[in-house]
């Protein structure tokens, strides 16, 4: 998101940005602290810095609940032009109700939660930060 | 949903060039585009200048301006392009859709990704309905625009605080828009919304002068003023123009010097990595400035801002302090940035209080400081292109709350920052607060410097210093103002945490040689040639050559050998060019010897009675202070100790230290031990 | 038994995500391409891609248990099936031809939205194991207020 890239060596390259853009929806998985594994679709990641990501919290679930106990995510987001898959792994940071990445992720969801007649309904709860521990191409597409 | 034709090729070097080609491109369109804004003072012409330019130089083929009413709720299509119906007068309220969230939080907003958001929301709402919650629903709103649009970036039109409209540019295509349309349109947006206000302006003033013209019809004789009142209403808002104009040419050098000049080389070989800083961060707020400017011209506001942001600028440079930010009429500040300083808490708080000081002789509103001290991730952030030297970490929220919860004249600090400069500043407590993700936090205001007979890490409440000298403090300020009054004593303090030390070393050198005085022949007689007032004068000026040596070597915590005598050379120098310029070269002789005692630790040769004066005190200030780089700071028995024992005092009679360490000690304490040397003074 | 609804919807046109996990908990997830239910059982089969398949059989053969995401993306109604490993073998030419067919029904109703071909065929789902799980708990994760909700169904014996 355009709120704030640091130009330090970061793990994400500049070419997976559109990929995080939200216009295909991308696939996390979890476990919980028991070991049970959770593959759940989510509308977007958003992309923070070249070592973070953010994704909304808007209704409790299960990817919410498990991060909060074991920090490791998989991430699966695909470029809306060239379809290429990435692999994230990712380790749950934190949780921001302010600040400037929250702000720029809340007033995209109302903007399209107003014209939808889901404004107050369809709202932010919270940015989750993740940080991210490897990216890399998935090897599920024949050739990018 | 198709592929974006944008995305540059593979190779990242094309990329890298097709990107910089596609910036100087656009950055010289917009040139155009601006200059072409500003030729006209009709409101339409000025829109559909706007548009027509937006479509055919920069490609944005839908867009649309709205006008918002007074109260900021409803938003009207006043202009727009390439739409089959041109939609002026069909109003939105504030809120909805991209624009009107845009337009309500006031904040530029980019969505590439509309059609698979929209799908996404509209199936819970489905989902919702299905399970009867439907009532809660408001009805989904028609709002102007494309119907299918996939792109949008709203950018609202904000003059004097006041929202006036937006600009909004659709595309059917997903991810349409980047970083770079973004920072181009607002530029735009930016001239734009000051060209509508001045064309509005310029209007109201026409309608004014034409009312005039109606009431005055009959007398022709006024109808010549009349005109020249117009006309000169026109050169004004020409010349409103014109500010404007060089405004936006000052704030584009503004985001040239983007990052402190120390990291400018790194970023130039691009080697600047973000690192993690113990810093403080300190925010400046004015109160109702928004009350206060209502009614000035816009370039009356911003000149206004501008003399202000420069000098806080100035203030906060001046206590090594970096200003990374202004928003609106706040300003928030770094110390300890780009690379960590051991003084950036006391210098934030030096800072924090001249700028409470010195405000009320430059301008006309009170002021809110609020500092916290803490570990934040530094480095460049923002847009590419637009991106500048920023911090990230909760210390920067917690400098925010300070601010907030800050009475107007004052500065808060947090308990960390509060931990730090309590040795040296008197503060006063808020009470305990709420602070986001804290808790409940024990706050302070900043009153003042300690001064010297309160600051118990110098003086001990039953010394003979406190009892019997109490005065000097008030001597040594009144000295100061009357003789040296083009010397900054706090900033040169501020450097290495010193504070108050040149004062202290006046009012212990003074007390010392008043005490020698009252003493037999034998130790009276050879203090008797000392001028009362030179002596101060040199104890204020010992070091003040520290300004012209790096702030991080004064403030290294392992000088040792070489180093060392080199620092103390080049001080030694610059304080004596210091002497020299403001007329108290004939001080020379008795600052050389000061240095060379300390160099040598008094071992060698013979040294005259006030640089031995002054030496016990500099010693006894220094080993007291709480300066970082010594570790914990001495008690003060424990500092007399070391001053009574010191191998050069223990071999050489030396009374001046012996009244020294009478004169400091805590009344009922015996420092040291064995009998009282011989009273024999050279 | 698993209920027919969920049968109607597996054997839809529809996008279905394999997810396994390790020793140290860490989660993974990759595409599938071809189910196959056998709802008086409780069993699913489905095709793991050897392309990024290693680390999610390696995890099912390790603690056995699985997650398995099916999505319709259009309107997207999505339920997950959580259960146990029962058994893998390489796919034959008989789940080729299921792989087909889940490819083409897929890309159908992608490409009636505006997807081109290669969304769908770009994937690298061949050649892959067929993974057959025994589904213990089937929760509805349509995006909305039921999200979450565990969907009671008769276990059989």
């Amino acid at each position: 998101m355009s709120g704030a890239r640091l130009i330090s060596t970061g793990l994400l390259p500049e070419e997976i940005t559109p990929a995080m853009e939200g216009v295909i929806p991308s696939t996390i998985a979890t476990c919980s602290l028991a070991g049970e594994p959770n593959v759940t679709e989510i509308s977007q990641v958003y992309y923070v810095d070249a070592n973070h990501v953010a994704l909304s919290h808007q209704f409790f679930n299960k990817t919410h609940h498990n991060v909060r106990e074991n920090p490791f995510a998989s991430v699966l987001v695909r470029d809306p032009g060239t379809y290429q898959e990435w692999i994230l792994e990712v380790q749950y940071d934190h949780s921001e109700e302010s600040g400037p990445v929250f702000d720029e992720m809340d007033a995209k969801i109302e903007a399209i939660a107003s014209m939808t007649g889901m404004s107050g309904i369809f709202k932010l709860r919270a940015a989750d930060i993740y940080r991210v521990l490897s990216v890399r191409k998935s090897r599920s597409r024949e050739t990018a | 949903m198709t592929a974006n034709p944008e995305r540059p090729p593979g190779d990242p070097l094309e990329a890298l060039d097709a990107h910089i080609a596609r910036k100087s491109d656009e950055i010289r369109i917009v040139q155009q585009i601006t200059a072409r804004i500003g030729t006209t003072l009709d409101l339409d012409e000025l829109l559909a200048i706007s548009l027509e330019a937006l479509n055919s130089s920069l490609g944005f083929e839908h867009a649309m301006i709205l006008f918002a009413d007074e109260a900021g709720e409803t938003l009207t299509v006043a202009a727009s392009h390439g739409y089959p119906d041109a939609g002026s007068g069909v109003t939105v309220p504030a809120g909805q859709g991209v624009l009107g969230v845009a337009a309500r939080r006031r904040r530029i907003t980019r969505i590439g990704n509309m059609g698979a958001q929209r799908a996404y929301i509209a199936n819970v709402r489905r989902q919702m309905v299905e399970a009867g919650k439907g009532d809660a629903l408001a009805a989904i709103p028609r709002l102007p625009g494309l119907a299918d649009a996939e792109s949008e970036i709203a950018i609202p039109f904000v003059v004097k605080d006041r929202l006036i409209g937006v600009l909004a540019v659709e595309s059917p295509k997903p991810g349409a828009f980047d970083e770079l349309d973004e920072m181009v349109l607002s530029i735009v947006a930016n001239e734009l919304a000051h060209a509508i206000d001045n064309a509005r302006l310029h209007a109201a003033a026409v309608d004014r002068s034409r009312a005039l013209d109606a009431a005055n019809a009959a007398l022709k004789s006024m109808n010549e003023s009349l005109e020249r009142t117009v006309a000169e209403r026109t050169a004004e808002l020409t010349e409103a123009l014109a500010t404007a104009r060089r405004e936006s040419a000052l704030r584009e050098e503004l985001l040239r010097r983007m990052a402190p000049p120390a990291v400018v080389p790194l970023l130039l070989e691009d080697r600047l990595v973000a690192r993690r800083l113990e810093v403080s961060v300190l925010f400046v707020d004015l109160m109702d400035f928004t009350a206060f400017s209502s009614g000035m011209e816009p370039n009356e506001v911003f000149a206004l801002l501008n003399r202000f942001f420069s000098w806080a600028g100035e203030v906060i440079e001046r206590y090594r302090g970096y200003v990374n930010k202004t928003s609106g009429d706040g300003i928030m500040a770094l110390f300890g940035v780009p690379f960590e300083t051991a003084t950036h808490a006391t210098d934030a708080a030096l800072a924090g209080l001249a700028l409470q000081d010195e405000l009320s002789a430059q301008f006309p509103f009170a002021m809110r400081v609020g500092i916290n001290s803490g570990a934040v991730t530094a480095g460049m952030l923002g847009p590419r292109n637009r991106s500048t030297y920023d911090v990230l970490g909760d210390a920067a929220n917690v400098a925010s709350r300070m601010e907030e919860l800050c009475p107007p004249g004052w500065v808060a600090v947090s308990p960390e920052t509060s931990a730090a400069i309590g040795p040296y500043f008197a503060l006063s407590p808020l009470g305990e607060q709420a602070i986001k993700g804290k808790g409940m936090m024990e706050c302070f205001a900043v009153a003042r410097l300690k001064p010297l007979l309160e600051d118990a890490r110098r003086v001990d409440p039953t010394s003979r210093f406190a009892t019997a000298h109490g005065g000097i403090a008030a001597e040594i300020e009144t000295a100061k103002r009357a003789r040296l009054s083009m010397i900054d004593f706090a900033s040169l303090q501020a450097r290495d945490a010193a504070l108050g030390h040149n004062e202290a070393v006046a009012a212990f050198a003074l007390a010392l040689l008043r005490d020698l005085r009252a003493q037999g022949e034998s130790v009276a007689g050879p203090v008797a040639a000392i001028d009362e007032s030179d002596l101060v004068i040199a104890a204020l000026l010992h070091d003040s050559g520290k300004h012209a040596v790096a702030a991080e070597t004064l403030n290294r915590p392992s000088l040792a050998g070489a180093e060392l005598a080199a620092l103390r050379t080049e001080l030694r120098e610059a304080t004596l060019a210091v002497l020299d310029r403001v007329g108290f070269a004939s001080l020379a002789p008795v600052i050389r010897e000061l240095y060379r005692f300390e160099e040598v630790r008094g071992a060698e040769g013979e040294y005259g009675a006030a640089a031995e004066i002054l030496a016990a005190a500099d010693i006894y200030d220094a080993l007291t202070a709480p300066k970082r780089y010594k570790g914990q700071p001495w008690r003060i028995a424990g500092a007399l100790a070391e001053i009574r024992w010191m191998p050069y005092c223990a071999r050489q009679q030396r009374p001046a230290f012996e009244t020294f360490v009478e004169l400091m000690r805590p009344k009922d304490t015996a420092i040291g031990g064995g009998a009282r040397p011989r009273v024999v003074l050279r | 038994m698993i209920p027919d609804e969920l049968v109607r919807h597996l054997n839809g046109p529809v996008l279905a995500f394999a997810g396994s996990r390790d020793r140290r908990l860490h989660p993974f997830a990759t595409i599938t391409a071809g189910l196959r239910v056998d709802a008086p059982r409780d069993t699913i089969e489905f095709l793991v891609p050897h392309a990024e398949g290693d680390q999610i059989l390696a995890g099912y053969r390790d603690n056995g248990r699985i997650a398995l995401t099916v999505v319709e993306p259009i309107s997207h109604a999505t339920y997950q099936f959580k259960g146990r490993f029962v058994a893998d073998r390489p796919a034959s030419e008989d789940d080729r031809a299921l792989h087909d067919i889940f490819k083409a029904k897929a890309s159908a109703r992608l490409e009636s939205v505006g997807y081109r071909r290669d969304m769908v065929y770009g994937y690298a789902s061949w050649p892959a194991t067929a993974v057959t799980m025994r589904v213990e708990d089937i929760f509805v994760q349509t995006p909305g207020p039921g999200a979450g909700k565990r969907i009671t169904f008769e276990a059989s014996p």
